[in-house]
């Protein structure tokens, strides 16, 4: 059976050191321990008793700008030291002229965006030497220019740079809901080869006068809509892991513990499903 | 035509208004200028956040109202050019000692170097240290013309106010702090795997202050101020 991991965050560091409890991995987000000090050796600590995976918040692999070198080499230094299971990042970029925006901002689904995201996936995989893991974006806006559908573009970014897939669910119903496009048709257009992850996690529904938009904030429970969602990516993803996010207002271990089991439950409900 | 997008994103989000409406946003639902809203206020709110973790003292003494306030501000002058939101904020103390409404709190630029060196002790790299027993395994041509460099966790900092008593009144841990209990001199270091903070009498931060600086340690410590051991 295929255990669900969670993220690796403060609040939950000692308790989880302790407990130990059985988990499929951990997910450290890449720009947060890039160095040394205490948090390598809190890191490395977990790494004893868990399988890692890396997951870069900040590469800005959608950038026109090249990707920064001296951040690649603290990238790789961290893949280096911790062996993860997985290596990911995003279809979005978060730097301009040297600044850092500080969020996952969104591209245009365009030829160019594409060939961009191949170069730049090109180089870390060139780094590397292994093959990282793209996830899809949540994005309150869209562009008029875009003229490729969501799936069709992740899985042309896949084929040609030879990168995995992250499937964000909860991404994917985000905007189905903050844009009209369907989940399930953006999951179709996907090899269910190229997928080796799925997150799942919470959002928030914000009311903005008479519209409403969706929220990616990591910040509750996983919705039942979202489940839905799941219990078809499993299905359809039989070889990718699953990872429950939450990364604001962090709740007790316990609770996470607890999305971490529902996401087994629903996994292991399919798979009897489907292999009866 | 994605970098001319991402140029003008980028301003949008920092602020720029006349920005958004070259970025073909669909507004189909919600017009442009909202949809980019979510973006930037993630923008302010996660950084002005983020310093709020690196500068925790400061904001216990000025309340969260008005740490947002100069973190935003501060946010516009200096935005972070390192992808590790735990290294945003070197310039933040000097800011605070220049900006008009921080500096009707004389110390609390002062109160944020404590903060950053206190970041900088947590984070530094891991390097090996110079101990008693590496000093007994040196012949004499050595140890005359030996210097030391700081470990890069190490600050050392001086300040005209209690910043210690200041501290342990953001903490809740002292009721009130007098400016007339005078000046006190730092030395903020990660000391077996944790953060240490001490406070130096004149003669110790001169004698760290000088090794730090590259003097010999020999120079520092013999010159012709002390006797040979007496044999017993």
């Amino acid at each position: 059976m295929m255990l669900a991991g969670i993220g690796w965050r403060a609040p939950h560091h000692a308790e989880l050191l302790e407990r130990r409890p059985a988990l499929g991995f951990l997910e450290v987000h890449a720009e947060n321990h890039m160095g040394g000090g205490r948090r390598a050796a809190v890191l490395e600590q977990a790494r004893r008793d868990y399988p890692i995976s890396i997951h870069g918040v900040g590469l800005s692999l959608g950038s026109v700008e090249p990707v920064d070198g001296v951040h690649l080499d603290w990238f790789a230094q961290l893949v280096d030291a911790t062996d993860p299971v997985l290596v990911s990042e995003h279809v979005a970029w978060c730097r301009q002229d040297g600044v850092y925006l500080n969020d996952l901002l969104p591209l245009p689904y365009t030829e160019e965006a594409l060939a961009v995201l191949v170069r730049n996936i090109d180089r870390v995989q060139g780094r590397l030497k292994r093959p990282i893991l793209m996830e899809n974006p949540s994005t309150y806006l869209e562009f008029t220019h875009s003229t490729i559908p969501e799936g069709a573009f992740l899985a042309e970014m896949a084929r040609r740079s030879g990168c995995g897939l992250l499937l964000d669910v909860n991404n994917l119903y985000v905007n189905q809901r903050n844009h009209g496009r369907p989940a399930r048709a953006a999951m179709a257009a996907l090899d269910p080869a190229t997928v080796g992850e799925i997150h799942v996690a919470g959002h928030h529904v914000a009311a903005l006068g008479d519209a409403t938009l969706l929220i990616d904030d990591h910040g509750s429970t996983v919705s039942d809509a979202v489940w839905d969602l799941y219990r078809d990516a499993v299905v359809r993803f039989t070889q990718a892991k699953t990872l429950v996010e939450w990364d604001s207002r962090i709740p007790a271990l316990e609770v996470l513990l607890n999305e971490a089991a529902k996401a087994d439950g629903h996994r292991a409900a399919m798979e009897l499903r489907h292999a009866g | 035509m994605l970098a001319e997008l991402q140029r003008d994103f980028a301003r949008a989000v920092r602020g720029d208004a006349l920005a958004v409406a070259r970025l073909g946003i669909d507004p189909t639902g919600l017009n442009a200028e909202r949809r980019l809203a979510v973006y930037r206020n993630h923008h302010r709110l996660s950084l002005a956040a983020a310093l709020a973790a690196n500068f925790p003292t400061v904001e216990k003494v000025i309340g969260e109202a008005a740490f947002q306030a100069l973190a935003l501000s501060f946010l516009a002058i200096d935005p972070p050019r390192d992808p590790r939101v735990a290294e945003y904020g070197r310039g933040f103390p000097a800011f605070l000692e220049s900006d008009p409404r921080a500096r009707r709190l004389v110390y609390l630029g002062d109160v944020a170097s404590l903060d950053w060196a206190h970041n900088i002790a947590e984070r530094a790299d891991d390097l090996p240290t110079f101990g008693a027993a590496h000093l007994a395994q040196m012949d004499s041509a050595h140890l005359e013309a030996l210097r030391l460099r700081p470990h890069p966790s190490l600050t050392l900092l001086r300040s005209l106010y209690p910043l210690l008593k200041i501290r342990d009144v953001a903490a809740g841990r002292e009721e009130g702090a007098s400016l007339d209990a005078g000046g006190v001199d730092l030395m903020i270091w990660r000391k077996a795997g944790a953060v240490t903070c001490v406070a130096l009498d004149a003669a110790a931060i001169g004698f760290v202050t000088a090794l730090a600086a590259g003097r010999p340690l020999a120079e520092l410590v013999l010159g012709d101020a002390f006797l040979a051991p007496q044999s017993f």
